[in-house]
């Protein structure tokens, strides 16, 4: 009998879980139907990525973006941190 | 405070490394340790249901043969002597299918050189510890000991006739052996259980008390023993308790008569406790110091752990030559995973080596896991070494009703298996709920039998429920195969800067210059000219590098000063303290 009642109990709580995360499922898809579609960036053309080409032997234009993109999102990271830490009087505002 | 800060976060960097590093998993010694009861990390485990499930395999199959006893040992299906691979293999698939293959050091619970000491008795007896606590010694010291059968020796109460071998009293009136006469032996779930005495020369599994004992045989308890242990096994695979079992034979008889018969009082049984049982299905040692002095499976017998090609082949010799029942049990399980095709209760005998299979050994359809896809089921069927075809079929989920545990299953999930002849499945057809796992599992046969999946159909989509527990639904999110706004925004940047990540290449001038004609005269100035830096190519690269180096220290100074506010000066401490403080 106990086991029954678990049972029941298991499967409704499984079920509630699987409905909940079956409405944010369709929420999502239904947003994500509605979002306009967006082009693909063009290709560029051949000269212009020769002349890259040249200017990367030159100077590691590649390392830069690498060494911005990196600091962008370390950046990023440390503000949301710096949420938590001001908020526990960590840092200072 | 943000030096606390800092330090804290430092700390729980240390702490979070030290703690890894020590959850890390010692190395294997190249020599195991000695196992023991305490130490035993198989009791420790969770193995009981793939133990379980071995002795289930064990106990539905064929019951076993016994070859001759000037047999070699065969491969039934092949006709072939068991080679040492094989009989390698099968011990390693035997483990594997108890689940303890992690600790290849229980491979020394072959023992050999006892009698009757088994592997698959050591599982039995790791089951049995697990189940009955391994409590209850009735005499409060050794776990093991003799008891004679009605001989009046002082055990008042314990022993209540001298005719029928009835054994009552022990520990709080638990009978262990009730009327043999009436062919029935009560097995107890809470008592003590009887192993069997015979000869203390023989290294069958029956014992006498050697110290009054006049004399014993071998086969005086057979027939007890036997019946013992077929009731034993039987009491495993039901996980029941109360079993009974029958026995034509009564006690009395058997202690006086064979080919040195003895009184009754000078036969003893061989009393255990539950630990005692857990022992005595380790091992069977040839003496009783053996017994007594023994600690775990690896104490007795001639398993010797440094060598596995040495007890492989003692275990091949073994099988070859004896007839006992325990070790015939132990080589039809290893035999098992050779020749999993052969049934040694209808085929012809493997001793002779004259063994075809043409009557196979029958393969029990393993009971599917929950959420089990019928191509998961098929592998664990393969692994079985079954041989015949599937046919998958999609099962009609209209069958089942609205709602139910059926029609929220996974695409592809099985339903039912079936041979020809028999059928089983999982939910019922009427109502789609979930029907238990017979007891008895339907047989394949013969090794090529073929077989079916019901399953279901791919374009089934699952209602929702509990049904195979947690379904986490297909989301469309936003990639950059199908941008979307304004999630593409993020596609452009990886695009944009994916134009600058360009192999480099040294710039190639290749021009030409015409002849010149001037007052009519031509001037032959030249006329192709290629230049091409590459022949820098070497050193350019190392300047690249070096450069790439500046950049990145620089980034990341650039991070620490203008973005994170760090304010270096000087010592690069006091750097650091400027930075936090604030």
């Amino acid at each position: 009998m106990l086991n029954s009642i678990l049972d029941i109990f298991v499967r409704g709580m499984v079920a509630l879980v699987n409905a909940v995360l079956g409405a944010f499922a369709t929420a999502i898809n239904a947003v994500m139907a509605i979002l306009p579609s967006m082009p693909n960036l063009p290709s560029l053309p051949t000269p212009f990525v020769t002349a890259e080409s040249w200017v990367a032997w030159f100077f590691p234009v590649g390392t830069v973006i690498d060494v911005l993109g990196t600091v962008l999102a370390l950046w990023l990271v440390w503000n949301v941190i710096a949420i938590a830490l001001r908020w526990g009087k960590g840092i200072s505002a | 405070m943000r030096r606390l800060v800092i330090t804290a976060l430092i700390a729980v960097a240390l702490s979070t490394s030290v703690a890894l590093t020590l959850a890390a998993p010692p190395a294997r010694a190249g020599t195991p340790t000695q196992l023991t009861l305490a130490n035993d990390p198989l009791w420790q485990g969770d193995e009981e249901a793939a133990v379980a499930a071995l002795m289930r395999d064990l106990g539905n199959g064929p019951l076993i043969d016994i070859p001759p006893s000037t047999s070699n040992w065969y491969n039934p299906v092949t006709s072939a002597p068991v080679t040492s691979s094989e009989v390698s293999t099968g011990i390693s698939e035997l483990q594997l299918e108890a689940g303890t293959l992690p600790y290849l050091m229980t491979v020394g619970s072959i023992a050999i050189g006892g009698a009757g000491a088994i592997y698959t008795g050591w599982q039995v007896g790791q089951f049995f510890r697990r189940i009955i606590g391994g409590e209850g010694n009735p005499a409060g010291s050794s776990t093991i000991y003799f008891w004679p059968i009605c001989a009046g020796t002082g055990i008042t109460g314990q022993c209540t006739s001298t005719s029928g071998g009835a054994l009552t009293g022990i520990n709080g009136g638990i009978p262990m052996i009730g009327n043999d006469t009436s062919t029935t032996f009560p097995y107890l779930h809470d008592g003590y259980f009887l192993s069997t005495a015979n000869s203390a020369s023989s290294n069958d599994r029956a014992w006498c008390e050697p110290t009054t004992a006049t004399g014993c045989n071998t086969g005086v308890f057979t027939g007890a023993h036997n019946a013992l242990m077929e009731g034993m096994r039987d009491w495993i695979l039901s996980k029941g308790v109360g079993k009974e079992f029958t026995n034509t034979t009564s006690i009395a008889t058997q202690c006086s008569s064979g080919t040195t018969p003895m009184p009754v009082g000078t036969c003893h049984a061989l009393v255990i406790s539950p630990q005692g049982l857990a022992k005595i299905l380790q091992f069977q040692p040839d003496t009783q110091s053996g017994f007594n002095g023994a600690t775990n499976q690896r104490s007795e017998g001639g398993w010797d752990p440094s060598s596995q090609t040495a007890n492989v082949q003692k275990v091949r010799d073994r099988c070859q030559n004896s007839t006992d029942h325990n070790i015939q049990g132990a080589c039809m399980a290893i035999r098992y995973y050779i020749a999993p095709s052969y049934d040694p209760s209808t085929g012809t005998n493997p001793g002779t080596g004259t063994g075809t299979g043409t009557s196979d050994f029958p393969i029990y359809f393993p009971q599917p896991l929950p959420g089990e896809t019928v191509t998961e089921y098929a592998e664990r069927l393969r692994s079985k070494k079954w041989l015949g075809t599937i046919s998958i079929t999609d099962h009609d989920m209209s069958t089942y009703p609205s709602g139910s545990a059926a029609r929220q299953q996974q695409p592809g999930t099985l339903l039912s298996v079936s041979t020809a002849t028999d059928t089983a499945t999982l939910y019922d057809t009427a109502t789609g709920s979930e029907v238990p796992w017979p007891t008895n599992p339907p047989i394949i046969p013969d090794q090529t039998t073929a077989v079916v999946l019901d399953e279901v159909p791919a374009t089934w989509t699952p209602e929702p429920g509990a049904g195979g527990g947690i379904n986490m639904p297909t989301m469309n999110l936003p990639d950059c195969t199908t941008p979307k706004f304004p999630f593409a925004f993020i596609c452009w940047a990886q695009a944009v800067t994916g134009w600058f990540n360009v192999t480099p290449d040294a710039p190639d001038f290749d021009f030409t210059i015409p002849d010149q004609t001037v007052g009519g005269h031509t001037y032959h100035v030249g006329s192709h000219y290629d230049v091409d830096l590459n022949v820098m190519d070497g050193y350019m690269s190392t300047f690249r590098s070096i450069l790439s180096v500046v950049i990145w220290v620089g980034g990341i100074y650039w991070l620490a000063v203008k973005l994170l506010g760090f304010h270096p000066g000087g010592d690069p401490g006091e750097a650091i303290d400027e930075g936090i403080e604030p």
